[in-house]
Protein backbone atom coordinates (compact mmCIF):
# COMPACT_ATOMS: atom_id res chain seq x y z
CA UNK A 1 0.00 0.00 0.00
CA UNK A 2 1.36 3.43 -0.85
CA UNK A 3 2.46 5.94 1.76
CA UNK A 4 0.47 9.14 2.26
CA UNK A 5 1.98 12.37 0.91
CA UNK A 6 2.92 14.86 3.66
CA UNK A 7 3.05 18.62 3.56
CA UNK A 8 6.58 19.95 3.22
CA UNK A 9 8.20 16.51 3.39
CA UNK A 10 7.24 14.84 0.14
CA UNK A 11 7.48 15.78 -3.51
CA UNK A 12 6.18 14.93 -6.93
CA UNK A 13 8.40 13.32 -9.60
CA UNK A 14 8.86 16.71 -11.23
CA UNK A 15 8.30 17.94 -14.76
CA UNK A 16 9.46 20.20 -17.56
CA UNK A 17 7.29 22.29 -19.86
CA UNK A 18 6.62 20.66 -23.22
CA UNK A 19 5.33 23.72 -25.04
CA UNK A 20 6.60 24.30 -28.56
CA UNK A 21 5.98 28.02 -29.24
CA UNK A 22 8.87 30.45 -29.16
CA UNK A 23 10.35 30.57 -25.64
CA UNK A 24 9.57 26.92 -24.97
CA UNK A 25 10.09 24.27 -23.71
CA UNK A 26 11.17 25.24 -20.21
CA UNK A 27 13.42 23.31 -17.80
CA UNK A 28 12.60 20.52 -15.40
CA UNK A 29 11.75 21.31 -11.79
CA UNK A 30 10.69 19.30 -8.75
CA UNK A 31 9.14 20.69 -5.56
CA UNK A 32 7.66 19.49 -2.29
CA UNK A 33 3.98 19.64 -1.45
CA UNK A 34 3.25 23.12 -0.09
CA UNK A 35 -0.55 23.02 0.20
CA UNK A 36 -2.23 20.19 2.12
CA UNK A 37 -5.84 21.19 1.63
CA UNK A 38 -6.72 20.47 5.25
CA UNK A 39 -5.49 21.22 8.76
CA UNK A 40 -7.02 18.39 10.78
CA UNK A 41 -4.95 15.26 10.13
CA UNK A 42 -1.19 14.85 10.39
CA UNK A 43 1.03 12.00 9.26
CA UNK A 44 4.45 11.71 10.91
CA UNK A 45 3.96 15.22 12.26
CA UNK A 46 3.06 16.87 8.93
CA UNK A 47 -0.35 17.51 7.42
CA UNK A 48 -1.62 14.82 5.06
CA UNK A 49 -2.01 16.12 1.52
CA UNK A 50 -5.46 15.79 -0.03
CA UNK A 51 -6.20 14.77 -3.61
CA UNK A 52 -8.80 16.08 -6.04
CA UNK A 53 -6.80 19.26 -6.53
CA UNK A 54 -7.07 20.35 -2.89
CA UNK A 55 -3.37 19.87 -2.22
CA UNK A 56 -0.54 21.02 -4.44
CA UNK A 57 3.23 21.30 -4.69
CA UNK A 58 5.12 24.56 -4.24
CA UNK A 59 5.28 25.00 -8.01
CA UNK A 60 1.50 24.66 -8.25
CA UNK A 61 1.19 21.07 -9.45
CA UNK A 62 -2.19 19.93 -8.08
CA UNK A 63 -2.50 16.62 -6.23
CA UNK A 64 -5.20 14.89 -8.28
CA UNK A 65 -5.11 11.17 -7.52
CA UNK A 66 -6.21 10.00 -4.09
CA UNK A 67 -7.36 7.11 -1.96
CA UNK A 68 -11.00 6.17 -2.38
CA UNK A 69 -10.95 4.62 1.10
CA UNK A 70 -9.01 6.92 3.38
CA UNK A 71 -10.61 10.33 3.58
CA UNK A 72 -9.76 13.13 5.99
CA UNK A 73 -10.65 16.70 6.83
CA UNK A 74 -14.00 18.33 7.21
CA UNK A 75 -14.95 17.58 3.61
CA UNK A 76 -13.77 13.96 3.71
CA UNK A 77 -11.57 14.05 0.65
CA UNK A 78 -9.20 11.18 -0.10
CA UNK A 79 -5.53 11.44 0.78
CA UNK A 80 -2.92 11.75 -1.95
CA UNK A 81 -0.38 8.91 -1.98
CA UNK A 82 2.86 7.75 -3.60
CA UNK A 83 2.20 7.13 -7.30
CA UNK A 84 -1.05 9.09 -7.44
CA UNK A 85 -1.40 11.49 -10.35
CA UNK A 86 -0.69 15.20 -10.30
CA UNK A 87 -2.32 17.48 -12.82
CA UNK A 88 0.48 19.66 -14.18
CA UNK A 89 0.35 23.45 -14.31
CA UNK A 90 0.89 26.40 -16.67
CA UNK A 91 2.61 27.15 -18.89
CA UNK A 92 2.86 23.59 -20.23
CA UNK A 93 4.35 21.70 -17.29
CA UNK A 94 3.09 18.18 -17.76
CA UNK A 95 1.20 15.96 -15.32
CA UNK A 96 3.31 13.51 -13.35
CA UNK A 97 2.91 11.67 -10.02
CA UNK A 98 3.60 11.77 -6.32
CA UNK A 99 7.16 10.50 -5.81
CA UNK A 100 7.49 10.16 -2.04
CA UNK A 101 5.29 9.63 1.00
CA UNK A 102 5.18 8.36 4.52
CA UNK A 103 7.18 5.15 5.06
CA UNK A 104 4.96 4.19 7.98
CA UNK A 105 1.44 5.48 7.27
CA UNK A 106 -0.21 3.97 4.20
CA UNK A 107 -3.62 4.24 2.61
CA UNK A 108 -5.61 1.71 0.62
CA UNK A 109 -6.68 2.36 -2.91
CA UNK B 1 4.79 1.67 -19.58
CA UNK B 2 8.38 1.91 -18.25
CA UNK B 3 10.21 5.20 -17.81
CA UNK B 4 11.21 6.63 -21.19
CA UNK B 5 14.82 6.42 -22.27
CA UNK B 6 15.04 10.21 -22.45
CA UNK B 7 18.58 10.41 -23.84
CA UNK B 8 17.81 7.99 -26.65
CA UNK B 9 14.55 9.71 -27.53
CA UNK B 10 16.19 13.14 -27.59
CA UNK B 11 18.90 11.78 -29.89
CA UNK B 12 16.26 10.38 -32.26
CA UNK B 13 14.29 13.63 -32.14
CA UNK B 14 17.36 15.63 -33.05
CA UNK B 15 17.99 13.78 -36.32
CA UNK B 16 14.39 13.05 -37.29
CA UNK B 17 13.08 15.17 -40.18
CA UNK B 18 9.52 13.84 -40.52
CA UNK B 19 7.27 16.26 -38.56
CA UNK B 20 4.77 13.53 -37.68
CA UNK B 21 7.46 11.24 -36.27
CA UNK B 22 9.04 14.16 -34.44
CA UNK B 23 5.71 14.89 -32.78
CA UNK B 24 5.40 11.24 -31.71
CA UNK B 25 8.90 11.31 -30.25
CA UNK B 26 8.11 14.59 -28.46
CA UNK B 27 5.07 13.00 -26.85
CA UNK B 28 7.13 9.99 -25.77
CA UNK B 29 9.79 12.22 -24.20
CA UNK B 30 7.40 14.19 -22.03
CA UNK B 31 6.17 11.31 -19.90
CA UNK B 32 6.92 11.62 -16.19
CA UNK B 33 5.37 8.84 -14.21
CA UNK B 34 3.45 5.61 -14.63
CA UNK B 35 0.36 5.28 -16.77
CA UNK B 36 -2.73 6.30 -14.80
CA UNK B 37 -6.24 4.90 -14.64
CA UNK B 38 -9.30 7.12 -14.83
CA UNK B 39 -9.09 7.85 -11.08
CA UNK B 40 -5.51 9.03 -11.17
CA UNK B 41 -4.19 5.80 -9.69
CA UNK B 42 -0.94 4.43 -11.09
CA UNK B 43 -0.88 1.32 -13.26
CA UNK B 44 2.47 -0.24 -12.42
CA UNK B 45 4.03 -3.10 -14.30
CA UNK B 46 4.74 -6.20 -12.14
CA UNK B 47 7.53 -5.44 -9.67
CA UNK B 48 7.57 -1.77 -10.56
CA UNK B 49 7.37 1.16 -8.10
CA UNK B 50 7.28 4.94 -8.51
CA UNK B 51 11.01 5.01 -7.85
CA UNK B 52 11.51 3.42 -11.26
CA UNK B 53 10.19 6.67 -12.75
CA UNK B 54 12.41 9.12 -10.87
CA UNK B 55 14.84 11.01 -13.10
CA UNK B 56 18.57 10.78 -12.54
CA UNK B 57 20.51 14.08 -12.37
CA UNK B 58 21.81 13.33 -15.87
CA UNK B 59 18.26 12.87 -17.17
CA UNK B 60 17.09 16.08 -15.51
CA UNK B 61 19.96 17.89 -17.22
CA UNK B 62 18.59 16.87 -20.62
CA UNK B 63 15.71 19.26 -20.00
CA UNK B 64 17.86 22.19 -18.90
CA UNK B 65 18.91 25.16 -21.03
CA UNK B 66 22.59 24.47 -20.33
CA UNK B 67 24.70 21.87 -18.58
CA UNK B 68 24.68 22.25 -14.83
CA UNK B 69 27.39 24.56 -13.47
CA UNK B 70 27.94 26.03 -16.95
CA UNK B 71 27.16 29.43 -15.47
CA UNK B 72 29.28 30.07 -12.40
CA UNK B 73 28.09 32.06 -9.45
CA UNK B 74 29.39 35.58 -9.09
CA UNK B 75 32.41 35.04 -6.82
CA UNK B 76 31.78 38.41 -5.19
CA UNK B 77 28.69 36.97 -3.62
CA UNK B 78 30.19 33.61 -2.74
CA UNK B 79 33.73 34.11 -1.46
CA UNK B 80 34.25 36.41 1.51
CA UNK B 81 36.48 39.36 0.69
CA UNK B 82 36.24 39.09 -3.08
CA UNK B 83 34.93 41.91 -5.25
CA UNK B 84 31.81 41.73 -7.31
CA UNK B 85 32.13 41.72 -11.07
CA UNK B 86 29.35 44.24 -11.45
CA UNK B 87 27.96 46.85 -9.15
CA UNK B 88 24.79 48.85 -9.56
CA UNK B 89 26.73 51.39 -11.63
CA UNK B 90 28.56 48.74 -13.65
CA UNK B 91 32.00 49.32 -12.12
CA UNK B 92 33.53 49.23 -8.69
CA UNK B 93 32.35 51.88 -6.33
CA UNK B 94 34.70 54.83 -6.52
CA UNK B 95 36.13 53.78 -9.87
CA UNK B 96 34.45 56.76 -11.46
CA UNK B 97 35.13 59.69 -9.21
CA UNK B 98 34.35 63.22 -10.21
CA UNK B 99 35.04 64.64 -6.77
CA UNK B 100 38.54 63.51 -5.80
CA UNK B 101 41.19 65.70 -7.42
CA UNK B 102 43.75 62.89 -7.53
CA UNK B 103 41.66 60.81 -9.91
CA UNK B 104 40.96 62.53 -13.19
CA UNK B 105 37.38 62.01 -14.25
CA UNK B 106 36.72 59.59 -17.08
CA UNK B 107 33.20 60.75 -17.58
CA UNK B 108 31.31 63.88 -16.68
CA UNK B 109 27.62 64.63 -16.75
CA UNK B 110 27.46 64.85 -20.53
CA UNK B 111 29.36 61.58 -21.10
CA UNK B 112 32.56 63.37 -22.12
CA UNK B 113 34.72 66.18 -20.78
CA UNK B 114 33.49 69.64 -21.40
CA UNK B 115 34.84 70.96 -24.73
CA UNK B 116 35.97 67.42 -25.67
CA UNK B 117 34.19 67.87 -28.95
CA UNK B 118 35.04 70.90 -31.00
CA UNK B 119 32.78 71.80 -33.83
CA UNK B 120 31.96 74.80 -35.95
CA UNK B 121 28.83 76.69 -35.09
CA UNK B 122 26.75 74.38 -37.23
CA UNK B 123 27.12 71.07 -39.08
CA UNK B 124 24.32 70.65 -41.51
CA UNK B 125 21.10 71.05 -39.55
CA UNK B 126 22.82 70.40 -36.24
CA UNK B 127 24.42 73.04 -34.13
CA UNK B 128 26.37 70.79 -31.78
CA UNK B 129 27.23 67.16 -31.08
CA UNK B 130 26.51 67.47 -27.43
CA UNK B 131 24.31 69.98 -25.74
CA UNK B 132 20.81 70.67 -24.72
CA UNK B 133 19.52 70.73 -28.26
CA UNK B 134 20.34 68.62 -31.27
CA UNK B 135 18.81 71.00 -33.77
CA UNK B 136 17.10 74.27 -34.23
CA UNK B 137 13.64 72.76 -33.98
CA UNK B 138 14.13 72.24 -30.28
CA UNK B 139 14.62 68.48 -30.21
CA UNK B 140 16.25 67.77 -26.88
CA UNK B 141 18.73 65.21 -25.71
Amino acid sequence: MPGIARLGLDSHIGHPCNGTPKGHPKPFHKTNYAVAGQTKVTVNGAFAVLGAGNGSTACGDPAVGMSAWVKVGTTLIGVHRIGDATGGHPCHFVPNACATGSPTVIAFK
Amino acid sequence: MPKPDYASLFAQYEVETDPAVREQLWDQIFVFGPEMDANGHPIFLPGETVEDYLLTPEEEELFEYTKRDYVENNPGTIVAGSEEYVLPFYVLEGYINIEASTIPPYVLFGYVDENYFEAPSSIGDFIAYVGEYYNESGETT
